[in-house]
């Protein structure tokens, strides 16, 4: 079943997000994802990620598609101008590709050099310019193209902020709204308290919203995002059960089930970060008992 | 009042220009670097200390009152001697200055700082870029404050997800542009200017290196 479809019948879906390997080729990725097919309703191949450089994103959803994954192009409008935008998601239609994830993305801090500028050229407002353009069936130009993409679009919004939303979130959720943004995903949730209240606040304007959930596995992760991503994300007790615990991967599992279990409730999808641990995915998700 | 703000560069480049260059003659200004504490009089009369001790002769000194001015030239070719004696001149004002002189003087130049910005002093001792000289103004709509300069990311349809309680991602220490400009909007009863899509920039308004000619009359 398609993303597209899944999200408009309402179901609970499940997505996870992997990398296209650099400098090999992407069987290792299809076997350890075979073990989830049927599972889950869509892949997402980030072409950013923490470690920086990866794989070739397009070329990896193509083969997950053949696979009979519903692969997502998940990229970035920073680093890129329209014309490069442009070209990546005619590629990725021609490539077959339904579905997009596309953040404006975040002020880099960790991975290839920082010393390289980076550049935020594409914001909300023209990245819309160019879907418009390319869902008309003519590049930013005004050149005739072949083509009609009409991808289902995936935003990105933050989650944080409890019940204190400020009003330019807010507005900012009502611009994706008018993007024609398909589905919001969020920050990472570890809180569902704080979860519930951000989203009793906010009007998601009947648009599905995701969770995305990152599986910790050490108490290291979770110091790690509180120090580089953002302050109390991670609440102080996880990261105490995961430092006692004797069996971690248990403890892991543990709380990535309750934290699934619970956003069963708020929301309507989990996408998963195994950040590199694709291959024990299924072991999660039997945990949390997801199909 | 604009300012150029200036960084001193760290010793050891400083060194590393002025290897095989004896003898120096330094240059300070009185007008952006004095302001900024990194060429006025205090500051050239520590460096001619360290280059003494660094093994240099320093055949003078000297701080002109405003070094992009093209009077600087008349100015140094006053104390002529003293830099004819020089294998270099070590020029502590900001980029403006270091190549007006270096158009003016045939001698080596070797700047002593590095130029951040142009700034204004928007308290004491606080500096703070407010305009990159885009060519494409939209302040008109953001209640007078530039998102092209005053946000990280320069982006004109803000704010971002990184805005933070009024602070910039990047740094706790900046302003969230796009908060700055949601507040006076708010202030002003023009928040409708917030929902204003701005197209993307023409950025062919003047290609760099920018050139201006006046027009015949």
């Amino acid at each position: 079943m398609k993303l597209k479809e899944a999200l408009e019948r309402k179901n609970f879906v499940v997505t996870s997000e992997v990398q296209a390997p650099m400098g090999q080729s992407p069987e290792a990725l299809v076997e350890n994802l075979k073990m989830v097919r049927g599972r889950v309703d869509g892949v997402s191949l980030s072409e950013h990620e923490f470690e920086g450089v990866v794989g070739d994103t397009i070329k990896t959803c193509e083969i997950l598609k053949q696979n009979r994954f519903e692969s997502i192009y998940q990229t970035t409008t920073r680093d890129k101008n329209r014309l490069q935008l442009q070209k990546d998601f005619l590629d990725a239609h021609d490539a077959g590709i339904d579905n997009l994830l596309v953040f404006t993305e975040d002020y880099r801090i960790t991975g290839d050099s920082l010393q390289e500028m980076m550049f935020f050229h594409v914001d909300a407002g023209k990245l819309q310019s160019v879907l418009d353009h390319i869902r008309e069936g003519h590049t930013v130009q005004g050149q005739p193209i072949a083509a009609k993409p009409d991808f289902l679009l995936g935003s990105g919004v933050e989650s944080s902020w409890g019940k204190n939303v400020p009003d330019l979130e807010m507005k900012e959720m009502e611009e994706m709204t008018k993007i024609g943004t398909g589905y919001f995903l969020t920050t990472p949730i570890f809180d569902l308290d704080r979860f519930e209240k951000f989203l009793s606040r906010t009007n998601t304007f009947g648009v599905p919203v995701i969770a995305e959930v990152m599986i910790l596995r050490t108490a290291g992760m979770g110091q790690f995002l509180n120090r580089h991503l953002k302050s109390g994300l991670v609440p102080d007790w996880m990261i105490q059960k995961l430092a006692k615990a004797v069996d971690k991967e248990k403890a892991s599992m543990e709380l990535f089930a309750d934290t699934v279990k619970g956003l069963k409730h708020l929301c309507q999808g989990v996408h998963i970060i195994t950040i590199g641990g694709e291959e024990k995915l299924k072991l999660y998700l039997d945990a949390a008992n997801l199909k | 009042m604009i300012r150029s703000i200036t960084q001193l560069k760290p010793a050891e480049e400083i060194e590393r220009l002025l290897n095989g260059l004896d003898r120096v003659f330094i240059v300070g200004c009185g007008t952006c670097v004095t302001l900024t504490r990194t060429g006025g009089a205090p500051e050239v009369a520590a460096m001619k200390t360290q280059l003494s001790e660094a093994g240099k002769v320093v055949t003078g000194t000297t701080v002109v009152p405003v070094a992009c001015d093209n009077l600087t030239g008349e100015i140094l070719a006053g104390i002529d001697s003293q830099i004819r004696q020089a294998d270099a001149l070590l020029i502590m004002t900001c980029a403006y200055g270091v190549q007006t002189i270096a158009r003016q003087i045939k001698k080596t130049v070797i700047p002593a700082l590095n130029t951040l910005f142009i700034g204004k002093e928007t308290g004491a001792g606080h500096f703070d870029e407010v305009c990159k000289q885009c060519g494409t103004c939209i302040i008109g709509e953001t209640g007078g404050i530039c998102p092209v300069t005053a946000c990280h990311k320069g982006l004109v349809n803000g704010p971002c997800g990184g805005t933070n309680n009024g602070k910039c991602e990047i740094d706790p220490d900046k302003d969230c542009a796009w908060t700055a400009i949601y507040n006076r909007l708010k202030d002003l009863g023009r928040l409708d200017s917030m929902r204003k899509y701005q197209k993307p920039r023409n950025h062919l308004g003047e290609p760099s290196p920018g050139k201006f000619r006046l027009p015949a009359e």
